[in-house]
């Protein structure tokens, strides 16, 4: 705070605030004028101003201001007439906004390197989106040249055994027929592997149609698929309440399908078959699970189990491609929740498996294609 | 031709027609049966022009199995064209493919064929699968009557 002269602009007073702030003496003060603490280049500006003056109380704005070791600082300048004995004065109430302003520009330098960051990773996100979009309908051209192109051959290698092992028996003979069943055993066991290897390529690339399912009403219809496989046995089904969920139907009941056919496989030998479905809790989370006095496998080896291709039976005892599992891991991975399984060798298996649920609407989750 | 064609077979695969005709053969329809290999010789075949410009439009076949995957000229753009005219409309069409893919079989029915069949990769149901087809088109179903009433040649 100071006052001064509004003709010759000295110092007439100053406060112990303004003698601290500009690093001037009191008495120093009083041999200056107020153009000894601005930077050279704004004294015209200061000239105007004074010159401008409103009488009466004015808020002049922000101005710089030189210390006496030369730093410059921004002040903010409130001003007022006085009457100082007898001479035109002027009081000048002057605050220190360096610190603030200096903080302010920072922020909003920030503000503007966040907004340039944030564009450029939204420009790389589309670009990404835009390769992987390029890269699944490669994906999809590949997958129907494939379904396309090699059931024919499977087909011609079935038919002309075929032909052969009935227009030719005689020449052929019993050992001939049976090497031909052999060839047609393998193209049939190939074309149901490119099936299986069709289904698990095309869920993996399918975004999930989130609806509210009963899981309880999805089992039975699944149960009803799998009719044939129970005929001629005892099996026995128990059955507990299921939840209701937001899943993919289509899916889910793929994930269905696969328990309960593998349930019903390994459970061949028994007499009764008893396969029980329903929800447990398992450490705090409620889990689905499909359990099955069938022959159980090593659970040494309860990872494998969900590898692609990996069996662990031998294909003469169980048939199979070792592309289920994997596909019901890819569903339920897909759906935010896990799949796992307990068993014991001849005592057998209990599969459990979670659900996730939708991402929130803004997650990074949702755009991911 | 002293033998009416009934069944114009469009196959690219060699393998697949002698599969197909091997079928056929059991019905005792192999002999009026013609093989075109790519979707020109089949449109040039129904529309008699081309390699066979002297085949008469009115005796067109009673049916048409038609692969998708053939060179040149594809089975739908066939289907298409085939559909888009008047007269060739009429004719039978029934898609004989090993593609199980969906869009075929919107697209194939959005033109209007007749049936679409996927070729069974186990050859007793791919037998039994065309020796029906061709009992059906051929014995049970009533064929169009053909664009132009035939006049009495003595048949």
């Amino acid at each position: 705070m100071w006052v001064y002269d509004r003709e010759t602009l000295r110092f007439l007073a100053v406060n112990a605030a303004a003698v601290e702030m500009y690093g001037y003496s009191l008495e120093e003060f009083l041999g200056m004028t107020l153009r000894d603490i601005r930077p050279g280049e704004d004294l015209p500006r200061l000239l105007e101003s004074v010159a401008a003056n409103v009488s009466g109380l004015e808020h002049s704005g922000l101005w710089r201001h030189l210390t006496r070791d030369g730093s410059v600082i921004d002040v903010e300048i409130t001003s007022h007439d006085l009457d100082w004995a007898g001479r035109g004065a002027r009081l000048v109430v002057a605050r220190d906004v360096t610190e603030q302003l200096r903080a302010r520009g920072e922020l909003e330098q920030r503000e503007a390197e966040l907004r340039e960051l944030t564009a450029e990773l939204e420009e790389r996100v589309a670009r990404r989106t835009e390769q992987l979009a390029a890269t699944n309908s490669e994906l999809e051209a590949f997958t129907y040249s494939v379904s396309h192109d090699l059931r024919a051959p499977l087909r011609q290698l079935d038919g002309f055994s075929k032909i052969l092992a009935e227009e030719l028996a005689d020449r052929v003979g019993e050992e001939g027929r049976h090497y031909l069943r052999r060839i047609r055993d393998g193209a049939a066991k190939m074309a149901q592997l490119v099936d299986d290897l069709l289904d698990f390529s095309r869920i993996g690339r399918q975004d999930i149609r989130w609806l509210p399912v009963d899981l309880g009403a999805l089992l039975d219809e699944v149960l009803e698929t799998l009719g044939p496989d129970q005929e001629g046995r005892r099996v026995e089904l128990r059955r507990g309440p299921l939840p209701a969920a937001e899943c993919d139907p289509a899916m889910m009941r793929v994930v269905f399908t696969n328990l309960l056919s593998n349930a019903l496989k390994f459970t061949r030998p028994r007499d009764p078959a008893v396969i029980e479905v329903g929800q447990e809790d398992v450490d705090g989370t409620p889990a689905v699970f499909v359990r099955d006095n069938g022959v159980g496998f090593d659970p040494r080896y309860a990872d494998k189990i969900f590898g692609v291709f990996q069996r662990l039976h031998r294909q003469e005892d169980f048939e199979g491609t070792g592309v289920g599992l994997a596909t019901v891991q890819r569903i339920l991975h897909k759906h935010g929740g896990r799949v796992w399984v307990e068993a014991r060798p001849d005592a057998g298996a209990t599969f459990y498996f979670t659900l996730g649920g939708p991402a929130p609407p803004d997650s990074p989750a949702r755009s991911l294609p | 031709m002293n033998q009416e064609i009934e069944i114009l077979l469009v196959e690219d695969d060699p393998a697949d027609v002698e599969l197909t005709l091997h079928a056929l053969r059991k019905n005792h329809f192999a002999n009026r049966i013609q093989v075109v290999r790519d979707g020109e010789e089949a449109l040039d075949f129904l529309f008699c022009r081309g390699a066979f410009a002297g085949r008469s439009l009115e005796a067109p076949p009673k049916l048409v199995l038609l692969d998708l995957k053939l060179p040149k000229v594809d089975g739908i753009e066939v289907l298409r064209q085939l559909k888009a005219d008047p007269d060739m409309r009429l004719i039978p069409v029934v898609i004989l493919t090993s593609s199980r893919e969906e869009r075929d079989l919107a697209n194939g029915y959005r033109l209007g064929v007749n049936s679409y069949i996927r070729k069974p990769v186990d050859f007793d149901d791919f037998r039994t699968t065309v020796q029906r087809l061709g009992l059906y088109w051929l014995l049970v179903n009533e064929p169009p009557l053909p664009p132009r009433r035939p006049r009495e040649v003595g048949e």
